[in-house]
């Protein structure tokens, strides 16, 4: 065993358990004894359940572990490609792995023993990895340790859609695939562009090559939108966004809780801005996606209001919420990427939790559209306080997590796209139609024929769903804590990237434009 | 000093209290275990504590507002207090910071003082609700947040108060939320609210970006850096979100329909605090607006339109909830025409009688409808208990509730020496004074000399008062006089309200009629003249310079001025005594249809029918025909994916299997890579 495995203490080995455990949970899940009865199934949730709150632990452990700066953990790999296998946490993937460990240990705890007859083991197992694989893109400190996280979220979500959905789940899938997938093909092109240009795949060597030896600008301008497409795609901005909330409907809810980690705007933000400064700070770039941002705000935000259910509505609001993280990223200004950090974190819990909520209304009723619900808050006042409670953190009521970020972007943007933010801010308007007409169609009114005996939530319902609430108003009232970890890490990525932007020697474009 | 620093550490309680009191009474609403009755009514016992956590938290609040007026009266310095942080990144940061000064305690003790006593009423007339303890949930939330609002010491916190009391609006419109059509006026509320938030939101990110602070004190002491657009663009959009919130053309609308929350609720949030939040905001950053002339006039302009567009409509509602909503609508067309002529101290004033009265007149029709409600109901009749073609004689069954009804009348149309008079002349006067000479005068609003816009304005406010006085006269004479138009079964069950609700209407009726002694005329010297404008002259005393002329109104005009308010109010009590006529009236079921010019007025100038077809309607449509069907569904699903989908199908056809196989092998060959790679990195560690 190499001595060099990281930055010293047990940090690095947290690290590695954080990615080791759910990898090699879902393995040992897999190969649990299965049959068609409760009981095997009623294990396997169990063990998935232990597993995660291992996770989760390990993960809590090390936002308090590493206080400031990174923990890594570092071996060598591959060492003909350069590559060495390397996980770090930074203030920009601390909060984000938390919220994912919690999320799924969450969204496992909410999915009742019942609910998956169908080859349980397996369902499982395919939830770890996904754990693994999204955990693994927020952690890689390498490109290809990215890349391989990157297919690994892939395929078990896959399944999860089209084996473990509704009866559309397999066609939601294959599309979500289809997309996704051509995302990855441009990626990789990008990456063995990027890798063989600076001799390895790990950041530190490639942002060593971004610093001092930049690539010429065509060339990270091809890098750039390669990696961005696909990030984009896989964060489902506008045009490419249609297969979201056909896989977020028509998946099962923990699919869908999955779907709201926006894995691609981190990977944008710290891929491909550190890699290709001066493509990404290329003013033309800028306007470009800080538009396609706002559209996807308004245009999300639009057509949220014409959605038959409720599963899609929250959808395309969070189509809505990629659209200001987008606009925030693009900006570049401490405050409007912090925004954006901020936003990607309470997306991923507001949306979680509705996501959930509205799991448990449609385990209860069986047609969930709005035509056919009505008046349940009368029914289920439990339940209808939490939905109110998400829709308003949706809306980015102030005292909620929704409000401070993005406000957060939108302030943070204003210095630089004015009239842009001016548009944007319309949505705070649309946001509260969409969500308000929702939650008027299925809370409020006469009650439906169809929900004539439903319960109020369940005490381990309610107990998942306070964790939601806690967390929403917890990070509405007193963000600082997130914020001040994110701050440092946002910070410094800025100036790194605002400088090697400015460094890009003219020489090198020069010499790509007059041969 | 000493005292300050206790004052400053206890500060936080005042909003905390009701903030305490929602959650209890949430949690009584909430949990099964709690919730006490399993029939839908709430048991004796539990009624009980609901109400002494409802009602205490609030008089509580009231006695520490009160201790804290004597503090900032006794330093002559804000009370402030500071947290720490509550959002930092980059260059932005701000604070959980409080500060009570003049301004904001007195908004304090007209929130707690009128509050408590809505509060109190509210016990008796929610009393055989199933949602009691939802009800007064609700109710601490709209004061806790409403508190934040007028405490807070920089523009975010206000906001949390600003979004807040919106939010407890909408949610107690919706109280009874088994209508469809008590959700839709709450959800109606909050998105046109939202509509007026845009517009506060701009306004902070343009300070923001100019002067790097959000904090009122800043900003009133570093504004001069700002340019003279900037400035009226930052007040003009921030007058957007007052206009909102405080129910301006034409963002009104949602006022009226805000009546389908319970009586008590309109008293308290849709009359006396809430809908004023917009006057203070404006008195609050009267640094800022007094630097804009221009914003200014506008901001006169559109409350002079107000004031009378909303006052006719007022003369042919039948629904007499929705008279009253019309006539607050009007009465803060007042209070805008006030602070934008940078009558501070005038405006404030008017705040705080219409908080009196209005209070007072909406308790008094709550205990009328409370009293129809029961009547028609222990008759088994279907009758709209709120419309006051179904009333009638009211007061020879009612005479304590009438009677105070009628002084809040007098008030609210401007007879001397209530309450309404004195503030209603303040405005009036002091639109007169700065038309005849004042830098407002001077500046011009387009091609519109400024010293137009003011006389416009003040003659507006005089038509104004007229019409009031028809329209408030009209609705006492048809509730309360005349023939009982519902059958004599049900007159004989109709009583006066018990005194729980009858205590607060006769506290409220003595605040109508001594009110206006907190700020008496120079020229009536009934006691201490100018008394609340001495109280806000740190506050608003050189805001104020800046827009007023040099000299004063000679005597002789300022009684003139009041001769002519006194007058208009007398001819319109007396033009609808003579020109209606209750007798004719049939009950609502009976009655003919409206036509003409009344059928315009009954119907809000068929504003709402305008918005719904004209803008939310076409935006559904647009966005579920175009965008989604159409582009979402129709081209990009179609299309693009089906499209390439199909060729995929068929060259995987060609490759080997159909359909899945093409995904299905994918994956395949990506579980395999990995497994693989990990091989890779196992083998990697070991050497």
């Amino acid at each position: 065993m190499t001595a060099a495995v990281g930055t010293g203490g047990v940090a690095p080995w947290v690290l590695l358990a954080l990615f080791m455990v759910p990898l090699i949970g879902s393995l040992l899940v897999w190969i649990l004894p299965r049959s068609a009865d409760d009981v095997h199934a009623g294990l396997a949730r169990n063990v998935t359940i232990g597993l995660l709150a291992i996770t989760a632990a390990l993960a809590t452990t090390l936002w308090f572990m590493v206080p400031s700066g990174t923990a890594t953990f570092d071996v060598p790999w591959i060492e003909d490609f350069g590559a060495r296998f390397q996980l770090a946490a930074t203030g920009l993937s601390l909060p984000l792995v938390l919220l994912t460990a919690f999320l799924m240990l969450l969204s496992v705890i909410a999915t009742d023993r019942e609910s998956v007859t169908l080859r349980a083991a397996s369902y499982y197992a395919q939830i770890l990895l996904l754990t693994a694989g999204i955990l693994g893109i927020f952690l890689a400190a390498d490109l290809l340790v990215f890349y391989l996280c990157w297919e690994l979220m892939l395929v078990p979500l896959y399944l999860l859609i089209g084996v473990w959905g509704t009866g559309k789940g397999p066609a939601a899938g294959t599309t979500f695939f289809i997309y996704t997938m051509v995302g990855s093909l441009l990626m990789l092109v990008a990456i063995v562009t990027v890798a063989s240009a600076a001799g390895g795949t790990t950041f530190d060597v490639l942002r060593e090559m971004a610093a001092n030896r930049p690539l010429p600008v065509t060339t990270q301008l091809f890098c750039f939108g390669a990696f961005a497409s696909a990030f984009l795609v896989k964060s489902a901005l506008i045009p490419f966004h249609t297969w979201l909330p056909d896989a977020q409907s028509e998946g099962p809810p923990l699919a869908a809780v999955a779907l709201g980690i926006k894995v691609g705007t981190y990977g944008l933000l710290v891929i491909a801005y550190p890699l290709f400064p001066t493509a990404a700070l290329h003013p033309t770039t800028r306007l470009v996606l800080a538009t396609l941002g706002v559209i996807a705000v308004l245009y999300g935000s639009l057509v949220a209001l014409a959605q038959p259910d409720f599963r899609r509505v929250i959808s395309y609001a969070s189509i809505a919420h990629l659209g200001f993280v987008v606009l925030g990223i693009s900006a570049f200004t401490p405050e409007s990427l912090n925004g954006a950090m901020l936003v990607m974190l309470n997306a991923g819990i507001t949306t979680g939790g509705m996501f959930l909520a509205l799991g448990f209304l449609k385990k209860r009723v069986g047609d969930d559209r709005f035509h056919a619900l009505g008046g349940l808050a009368r029914q289920m006042p439990m339940l209808g306080a939490v939905v109110v409670l998400f829709a308003l953190a949706n809306a980015g009521l102030p005292g909620t997590n929704g409000f401070v970020g993005e406000f957060l972007v939108l302030i943070g943007s204003f210095s630089r796209f004015p009239m842009l933010v001016l548009c944007a801010t319309i949505s705070v308007i649309l946001a509260a139609a969409y969500l308000l007409w929702s939650v008027q169609r299925m809370l409020f009114g006469p009650s439906a024929e169809t929900a004539g005996n439903v319960t109020d939530l369940t005490r381990s319902e309610a107990a998942v769903m306070g964790c939601f609430v806690v967390a929403i108003i917890g990070l509405g009232l007193a963000p600082s804590p997130v914020l001040n970890r994110m701050n440092e890490s946002v910070t410094s990525l800025a100036n790194r990237v605002t400088l090697s932007s400015l460094m890009t020697p003219t020489a090198a474009v020069d010499a790509e434009v007059q041969p | 000093m000493l005292s300050s620093t206790s004052a400053s550490q206890v500060i936080w309680l005042v909003p905390l209290l009701p903030f305490i009191g929602f959650v209890v009474n949430g949690l009584f609403s909430l949990l099964p275990a709690w919730r006490g009755g399993t029939d839908g009514t709430t048991p004796a016992s539990r009624r009980l504590t609901v109400s002494a956590v409802g009602v205490g938290v609030m008089v509580l609040a009231f006695a520490m507002s009160i201790w804290l007026a004597t503090q900032v009266a006794g330093t002559g310095n804000a009370v402030t207090s500071s947290l720490g942080e509550w959002i930092g990144a980059g260059s932005f940061h701000v604070d959980w910071a409080l500060s009570v000064d003049q301004l904001s305690v007195l908004m304090m003790l007209v929130i707690t003082g009128v509050g408590s006593l809505i509060h109190i009423y509210s016990v008796g007339y929610m009393a055989d609700d199933a949602g009691f303890a939802r009800y007064f949930a609700y109710l601490n939330l709209f004061v806790g947040f409403m508190l934040m609002l007028v405490m807070g010491a920089n523009l975010p916190v206000l906001f949390i108060g600003w979004e807040g009391v919106g939010l407890a609006s909408y949610l107690l419109i919706g109280f009874w939320f088994g209508d469809t059509a008590n959700a839709a006026a709450g959800k109606k509320a909050f998105v046109v609210n939202r509509i007026g938030d845009f517009g506060l939101l701009l306004a902070m990110f343009i300070i923001f970006v100019n002067m790097g602070t959000l904090d009122f004190a800043t900003i009133a002491r570093d504004h001069a850096t700002l340019s003279t657009p900037l400035v009226t663009g930052i007040c003009l959009f921030m007058f957007l979100g007052c206009a909102g919130k405080s129910a301006q053309l034409p963002l009104y609308v949602w006022l009226p329909d805000a009546m389908a929350g319970p009586t008590p609720v309109s008293a308290l949030i849709h009359a006396a605090t809430m809908v004023t939040a917009g006057i203070y905001l404006i008195v609050r950053n009267a640094a800022l607006f007094s630097a804009a002339p221009v914003a200014c006039l506008v901001i006169v302009l559109v409350g002079a339109l107000t004031a009378i567009w909303s006052a006719m409509v007022g003369l042919k509602q039948w629904d007499i909830k929705k008279v009253l909503a019309y006539s607050t609508v009007s009465q803060l067309g007042y209070m805008f025409m006030a602070a934008g002529a940078g009558a501070y101290t005038a405006a404030m004033f008017h705040l705080v009688t219409h908080a009196f009265f209005k209070a007072l007149l909406f308790l008094g029709a709550g205990a009328v409808i409370h009293s129809m409600h029961h009547a028609l109901h222990a008759t088994h009749r279907h009758d709209d208990a709120q419309d006051m073609r179904n009333m009638g004689g009211l007061l020879r069954r009612m005479p304590v509730t009438g009677a105070l009804m009628w002084i809040a009348t007098l008030a609210i149309a401007g007879i001397p020496p209530l309450a309404g008079f004195f503030s209603k002349d303040a405005i009036l006067s002091a639109l007169a004074e700065r038309a005849l000479e004042s830098p407002l005068a001077e500046a011009s609003l387009g091609p519109v000399p400024g010293r137009l816009v003011l006389w416009f304005a003040y003659g507006v406010g005089v038509i104004t008062a007229f019409v009031t006085a028809i329209y408030m006269t009209r609705l006492m004479r048809y509730a309360f006089h005349g023939q009982f138009r519902s059958g004599a079964d049900v007159e004989t069950k109709v009583h006066d309200a018990p005194w729980v609700l009858r205590g607060p209407l006769v506290v409220l009726g003595a605040l109508t009629l001594v009110g206006g002694w907190l700020q008496l005329p120079t020229v009536l010297p009934l006691g201490r003249t100018g008394a609340l404008a001495a109280w806000l002259e740190p506050i608003t005393g050189r805001a104020a310079t800046l827009l007023t002329g040099t000299g004063t109104l000679a005597h002789e005009t300022e009684y003139l001025l009041i001769g002519i308010a006194v007058a208009v109010a007398i001819a319109g009590i007396a033009v609808a005594f003579v020109l209606l006529k209750p007798q004719a009236l049939t009950t609502k079921d009976a009655a003919p249809a409206e036509h003409g010019i009344g059928l315009v007025l009954a119907n809000d100038y068929f504003v709402d029918t305008a918005i719904r077809r004209g803008i939310t309607e076409p935006v559904v449509a647009v966005s579920r025909k175009v965008l989604w069907r159409g582009l979402d569904l129709g081209v990009i699903n179609g299309l693009l994916v089906q499209g390439s989908a199909q060729t995929f199908r068929v060259i995987s056809a060609f490759a080997s299997r159909a359909q899945v196989g093409f995904a299905g092998s994918y994956v395949w060959a990506i579980v395999l890579g990995t497994v693989g790679l990990i091989g890779m990195f196992a083998l990697g560690v070991g050497r």
